[in-house]
């Protein structure tokens, strides 16, 4: 069974996400930042990870910069909306950068997002 | 503050320039930059996400420039309007052929093909100056 990571600060937002991922067959695990979404990637070798872009501590753009640093090729899902940061535009931008497989704007379909993780895991 | 030296003035108006440069040749669609932003979000963002709102988070602007550009692409026949079936105020919004076929020649293309020129180091310096330069700017 697959494993995916869901990193979200938002814990109602992180519950729904894995609800639908568990459903559709995955093992999920869940970070409450990015701090700990690094640390999981480390000790439980996550399949894909879905990772929020606004998150206190360490964010979702500062993970996939720490991941792909130590040249992983995780693939990395990043979840944006509005936020308190950059604006979404510039985010989205930075991601590529650091070679996100996918950006996901919100507000998202579930079909969506799985159909982005068929294709990932494939 | 002391004032900057002649050499880092100039190295700023060579980035200035380098950025104008960008749509100094728009071509036969004429679409304006914050249009080309427009055009380049709504063909990359997913369905339930193509609205003006989205647009406008998207670009951290109001409702109103968001709705103006979009407006205008809708008029020139490079996005489609259809009716949101989760906010009948707030239709969705797709890419026409037309507009696909614009985004062909999109003029960031220049710039990337330019980038993707450059040697490894030289792109990775590049990224992390840009990224250095927009936060001391706006801080």
């Amino acid at each position: 069974m697959k494993k995916i990571l869901v990193v979200d600060d938002d814990v109602f937002v992180r519950e729904s996400i894995c609800a639908v991922l568990n459903v559709s067959g995955y093992k999920t695990i869940e970070a409450g930042n990015g701090e700990e979404g690094v640390k999981l990637i480390e000790s439980e070798n996550p399949d894909l990870a879905i990772v929020d872009i606004w998150m206190p501590k360490v964010d979702g753009l500062s993970l996939l910069r720490q991941v792909r640093a130590e040249n992983s090729d995780l693939p990395i899902i990043i979840v944006s909306g509005g936020g308190p940061g950059e604006t979404l535009e510039r985010a989205t931008a930075i991601a590529d950068v650091h070679s996100a497989d996918h950006v996901l704007f919100k507000p998202f379909e579930d079909d969506e997002l799985l159909e982005m993780i068929d294709k990932l895991l494939a | 503050m002391l004032n900057p030296s002649r050499a880092d003035m100039g190295l700023s108006l060579l980035l200035e320039q380098t950025a104008r440069s960008i749509y100094d040749k728009r071509g036969p669609t004429d679409i304006h930059p914050g249009q080309w932003s427009a055009l380049r979000y709504f063909a990359r963002a997913n369905r339930k996400a193509r609205t003006v709102a989205g647009l406008a988070t998207f670009l951290g602007v109001t409702r109103g420039p968001a709705s103006r550009a979009t407006t205008s692409l809708v008029k020139h026949d490079f996005l489609h309007s259809e009716v949101n079936p989760h906010d009948g105020r707030s239709p969705l919004f797709t890419v026409t052929e037309k507009g696909q076929d614009a985004l062909k020649h999109d003029p960031i293309i220049r710039l990337a093909h330019a980038i993707s020129d450059l040697k490894k180091e030289q792109r990775s310096d590049l990224a992390e100056s840009l990224e250095q330069l927009y936060t001391s700017l706006n801080e």
